[in-house]
């Protein structure tokens, strides 16, 4: 390199620099805390598609199953499954997003992918109305009976007395084995409101871990403090937000159709308290009425501060 | 003649089966005690269906063509009564129970049409037949560790199950059918159309010696060997006693039918002090005040009806996928012992069920679509502020409205939270609130039954709503 190079290279780079320096401040003014383009995402938005269309939107964005799931793990999907209403009540988990998750698993290599919930309403009921075993089957899932109300057997098989650590309310509780024995966690909950807890997302869907007779000491012993406690004894490694039906009113079970509300949104991400936040918004309800999202911060459980986020929006209409 | 008897043993056997497992409810053949005959006729009279008409007709055509058959292959207490007799082969003729059966037969019935289900509760053969089933076999069965549990049987219902059975065994063991043709009203009124049946058990009097060999082995004591004659109206033909005869003398045969005697003078006197006495019973009885609070299982529609015509055999609380159904001691009074009522403490009337009316062979329940039975109050939630979490500790509950699958239930707000708001004018009672309440051992809200059942209103329409998330990402 002689002199002559050099200083054409040098201006060359003090060009490109200058440039540089101006893009990020054009592009980053309607999102001010974007990070990277580059930098993982923490919330990934989808609407507007078909279940199996976003949700492979979804998961190109957050990286691919393979990130999450790998060659010979074994996977515990945890969909909403609480309810005897059909899916297009909008009470459960949308059964196409269970079967999708569960290829989406199968595809990456999980040895076994097993589903279950802790029903409100008879699990043989609900698993059938919700058309989720129906689905989880064909997709090649194990499909796990949830109920632990009235079938001492069962409960006492599949479900275990655990230590909540550094739980103030909560400080054991019995919940079902396959949430330790599983490799990854992914929870898949329905967005929805939620007459105690105001809103159903992903905090809320883990009580279903929980078993039932649990369920009566978390509504008489503050509701939003042990949803809170029993969401920090094992953080699932994914969280999809089904909001393509959601309940408006009258949830969490729903009356008619006139709860529902066909909003077509799927969400995604790690952070439990960041995807409940953005669900209280997808709904319109305040998000200081949501005691246990508060409860979840306190905890150190996630972030409300949505802005502090790398979040990505795909709208697929546009 | 000898294939005629182990066809009906063998078919004896198949009902057996059948009904032991329905009325341990195996939903498959739940529809099974359809074919029973006493709960079919009562039927007819409370809640009409195809079904109980079409069994009644073809049960009532058998026997009028080939006697009580019915008896000895159809019902199922008649077979376990054969089972208990099995061996004994020293029964004697037993002259004079017509009588007795025709004065038990005409008091049960003044008092059941007098509103009075008591004395068929008692004594309908199907009824005792699944109580001996679940209360008896099946409760024991678990308390031995064997078997799940039977519907909410308590050690009442037990101790009584047991002791129809011990009576029966022993009565078995001891006169053969005398059950069947003394208390049982099937057999009272099957009998009647077997006196005219085409085909009949009868005694060639030439070839008859009067040996006593058939007069031995037949369990419903109706051959009277030395008079060589064969009482048809308690003949269950079992055609044991077709084989016994080295002489050949008995056959099944068409024939003429005799002249029905006319009851005797002392027969009619105490026959009408029986209608008078069993009346008399049947008004005080029935006069007894409605009970109020008990929440009848969903179809009963009033007290009136359901009690006139529930047998209180225990198939809809076999059936409850709740487990909520339970069968009643004094909770309805005397009259309504063994009759279903709801308890809330064991579950909650499933909203997505209706199988105890689907159930009912009775049709002591009306049977309703499930949207309508989803509409029917069998009873109203109470709400107790003074014991609730939400109202006395400021807890973030909510679980019962949260469960009401009707939307009846509203969280309003209360100082820091919001508590519950029963909307009676949906609330149908299905005790979905009660059992989940986490107040005990009181439940902060509870269920009361309603002596009349009726049809809520339709939930309103939620106004639409709409969501800055439908314009764009609101994030």
């Amino acid at each position: 390199m002689d002199r002559r190079d050099f200083l054409k290279k040098s201006a060359a780079l003090a060009a490109l620099s200058s440039v540089a320096k101006l893009v990020p401040s054009l592009s980053a003014a309607p999102a001010p805390a974007a990070t990277a383009p580059d930098a993982p995402v923490d919330i990934a938005v989808v609407r507007n598609g078909g279940i199996q269309e976003m949700f492979d939107a979804l998961m190109k964005t957050l990286g691919g199953m393979e990130k999450f799931v790998r060659k010979g793990q074994t996977v515990l999907v945890k969909p909403n499954i609480a309810w005897n209403q059909p899916p297009e009540m909008g009470a459960n988990t949308n059964p196409e997003l269970v079967a999708a998750i569960i290829r989406s698993c199968k595809a990456a290599g999980a040895k076994e992918v097993y589903v279950f919930d802790t029903t409100c309403n008879f699990w043989g009921d609900t698993y059938r109305t919700s058309k989720i075993a129906e689905y989880a089957r064909n997709a090649g899932a194990v499909v796990v009976g949830g109920d632990s109300d009235k079938d001492a057997e069962y409960l006492a098989e599949n479900y275990s007395e655990v230590t909540v650590p550094g739980a103030k309310v909560l400080k054991t509780m019995v919940n079902h084995n396959l949430v330790r024995n599983c490799d990854v966690f992914i929870n898949v909950p329905v967005l929805k409101v939620h007459g105690g807890a105001k809103l159903t997302c992903c905090m809320k869907n883990l009580m279903g871990t929980v078993s039932k007779k649990y369920h009566r000491y978390f509504h008489s012993h503050g509701l939003n403090q042990c949803i809170a406690e029993c969401c920090s004894f094992r953080k699932p490694d994914l969280n999809i937000v089904d909001a393509y039906r959601v309940i408006i009113s009258r949830g969490p079970r729903g009356v008619d159709q006139s709860d529902v509300k066909l909003l077509r949104y799927m969400m995604g991400g790690t952070d439990m308290v960041a995807l409940d936040t953005a669900g209280a918004r997808l709904l319109n309800v305040p998000l200081r009425s949501i005691g246990h999202i508060a409860a979840a911060k306190a905890l150190g459980l996630g972030t409300t501060d949505l802005k502090s986020l790398n979040i990505k929006r795909i709208d697929l209409k546009s | 003649m000898k294939k005629l008897r182990i066809i009906r043993i063998l078919l004896a056997a198949l009902t057996f089966a059948a009904s032991w497992c329905a009325a341990w409810f195996i939903p498959e053949i739940s529809g099974f005690f359809t074919t029973q005959f006493g709960s079919s006729a009562l039927g007819i009279f409370s809640e009409i269906s195809l079904g109980a008409v079409f069994a009644v007709v073809s049960i009532v055509i058998v026997t009028l063509l080939t006697g009580r058959v019915y008896c000895s292959v159809l019902c199922p207490l008649g077979i376990m009564q054969d089972i208990m007799a099995t061996g004994k082969r020293s029964f004697r003729f037993l002259p004079g129970v017509r009588p007795v059966k025709y004065l038990i037969f005409i008091a049960g019935t003044v008092m059941v049409a007098a509103g009075v289900m008591l004395p068929w509760t008692i004594l309908m053969p199907s009824a005792n037949f699944v109580q001996i089933v679940n209360y008896g076999f099946r409760e024991t069965a678990h308390l031995a560790g064997i078997a799940e549990k039977a519907p909410n049987a308590a050690v009442v219902t037990m101790i009584y199950a047991w002791g129809v059975f011990v009576i029966l065994l022993i009565l078995a063991r001891w006169k053969g059918r005398i059950y069947c043709n003394t208390l049982c009203p099937v057999g009272t009124v099957l009998g009647l159309f077997a006196r005219f049946a085409l085909y009949k058990v009868t005694i060639d009097k030439d070839k008859c010696v009067s040996c006593g060999a058939c007069e031995k082995i037949c369990k419903s004591s109706c051959i009277d060997a030395k008079n060589k004659l064969v009482n048809n109206e308690d003949c269950v033909m079992c055609m044991n006693c077709l084989s016994q005869c080295k002489f050949d003398a008995l056959k099944i045969t068409a024939c003429q039918n005799k002249e029905p005697s006319m009851p005797s003078r002392r027969e009619f006197i105490a026959g009408s002090t029986a209608v008078a006495v069993s009346a008399a019973a049947g008004v005080i009885l029935g006069k007894r005040p409605v009970p109020e609070k008990v929440i009848m299982p969903p179809g009963a529609m009033n007290f009136d009806r359901f009690s006139s015509a529930c047998i209180g055999c225990g198939l809809c609380i076999s059936a409850c996928s709740g487990n909520v159904l339970t069968p009643s001691v004094n909770e309805y009074g005397l009259r309504g012992f063994m009759m279903p009522h709801l308890d809330y403490s064991k579950g909650e009337c499933r909203f997505g069920c209706s199988r105890c009316m689907n159930t009912c062979p009775a049709g002591a329940l009306k049977i309703l679509e499930l949207k309508d039975k989803q509409r029917l109050r069998i009873g109203l939630a109470r709400y107790t502020p003074a014991l609730c979490v939400a109202y006395d500790a400021g807890e973030d509950c909510g679980a019962c409205a949260e469960h009401c699958p009707v939307g009846a239930l509203t969280m309003v707000p209360y100082k820091d939270t919001n508590i519950p708001q029963v909307n009676e004018k949906l609330c149908i009672g299905c005790g979905a609130c009660q059992h989940i309440c986490p107040v005990t051992p009181v439940k902060a809200i509870t269920v009361e039954g309603t002596s009349v059942q009726s049809f809520v209103e339709k939930p309103e329409p939620v106004q639409a709503v709409k969501l800055d998330a439908e314009e764009d990402f609101p994030f």
